[in-house]
């Protein structure tokens, strides 16, 4: 599989719960960096949706979760790779958005990528309050809206 | 010259085809070089709008497309159940609602919420959707534009993209500046 990550490929964000949608309308909280016991995350989660291992890597990530009342995998929100690259924050800051394979970090994983967020060079983490970051992650879920256009808090997950 | 007047009666709205033949005078012909800014067949540079008219029309239709985000079979009552029903749910999560380390909802998150509804038109909070976010406050996500407000316990931050974009974190909270603040994003 090519490292790099072209501008035609889809990239797909699992998205979890069903308390991230209302009326159709997803939170851009889905696409926020979470903190984890071990550390801030630096990189939004993502899979390489145009490989053959896409399934298995999605099935492997819904394992992964724990799972919790009320808490389900509900869909995939899919991006493609070069509307992520072309959001157009208007800042006079520099912005930087990379998406990066880290099929090597997540060994599990071969479709898994990254997409990290720059200002002015540096790499935000979760929990970062800039608003160049709240538009980013507002403008991330606007990509993925039709996705989700059926979706709301009643959503029923299969058994 | 009767072709050239169809043609201009024919971008003026609400004019019939039988009040146009009715009315062919002095007095209609003058309506028709003042009011008719349609026809791109009239040439008079008078007739040419002026910023102020566009800016009326954006206007125009920012409100309608505001209107149109609105579920026009709902009553304020409905809307007031609707968020009413939201806030409910939303402080109904518990801790990992989100497979994860997700908070529930902080009670001085919904203390600021709840003061927010005593002052705030009831129509213009439903211009929102109200989530909840990994620690446990309110984001408010407008339906229209590129903007979000997040409430915390204490304060509130916002931001919204215009020309260029603009936001503010940790602001001390009060109700009436977060219903401007409101107003001015959505």
């Amino acid at each position: 599989m090519e490292r790099e990550i072209k501008d035609s490929e889809t990239l797909a964000r699992a998205l979890y719960s069903p308390s991230f949608f209302d009326q159709g309308r997803l939170s851009p909280i889905a696409y926020t960096l979470m903190t984890l016991p071990s550390g801030k995350e630096k990189g939004l989660s993502v899979l390489r949706k145009d490989f053959p291992e896409f399934n298995h890597d999605l099935e492997y990530l819904k394992s992964l979760r724990p799972r919790k009342e009320g808490d389900s995998y509900v869909c995939c929100g899919f991006l493609l790779a070069k509307e992520v690259r072309g959001i157009n924050i208007k800042s006079k800051k520099k912005i930087n958005i990379d998406i990066i394979s880290s099929s090597s970090y997540s060994r599990k994983m071969k479709t898994h990528s990254e997409i990290i967020f720059k200002i002015e060079g540096e790499t935000v983490l979760a929990g970062d309050e800039s608003i160049e970051y709240k538009s980013y992650c507002r403008k991330l879920t606007d990509l993925t809206k039709y996705d989700v256009e059926n979706i709301d808090d009643n959503y029923q997950a299969e058994p | 010259m009767i072709e050239d007047l169809f043609i201009c009666l024919a971008g003026l709205p609400n004019i019939s085809y039988k009040t146009s033949m009715t009315n062919l005078d002095n007095n209609l012909f003058s309506k028709i070089e003042c009011s008719n800014i349609y026809n791109p067949k009239v040439r008079n540079t008078q007739n040419i709008p002026n910023e102020d008219f566009f800016r009326n029309a954006y206007e125009m239709i920012q409100q309608t497309e505001n209107y149109r985000l609105m579920d026009p079979s709902l009553n304020i009552q409905q809307i007031y159940s609707k968020i009413y029903n939201r806030l409910d749910y939303l402080s109904t999560l518990k801790e990992g609602w989100d497979g994860f380390y997700a908070k529930p909802m902080q009670c001085e998150v919904l203390a600021r919420m709840k003061e927010l509804l005593k002052s705030v038109n009831i129509y213009d909070l439903d211009k929102w959707v109200i989530f909840l976010d990994l620690d446990g406050n309110l984001y408010l996500d407008s339906k229209s534009k590129d903007a979000g407000i997040n409430i915390y316990g204490d304060s509130f931050s916002y931001f919204y993209e215009d020309e260029v974009l603009y936001g503010e974190n940790h602001i001390v909270f009060s109700a009436d500046k977060l219903i401007k603040i409101m107003n001015l994003a959505a």
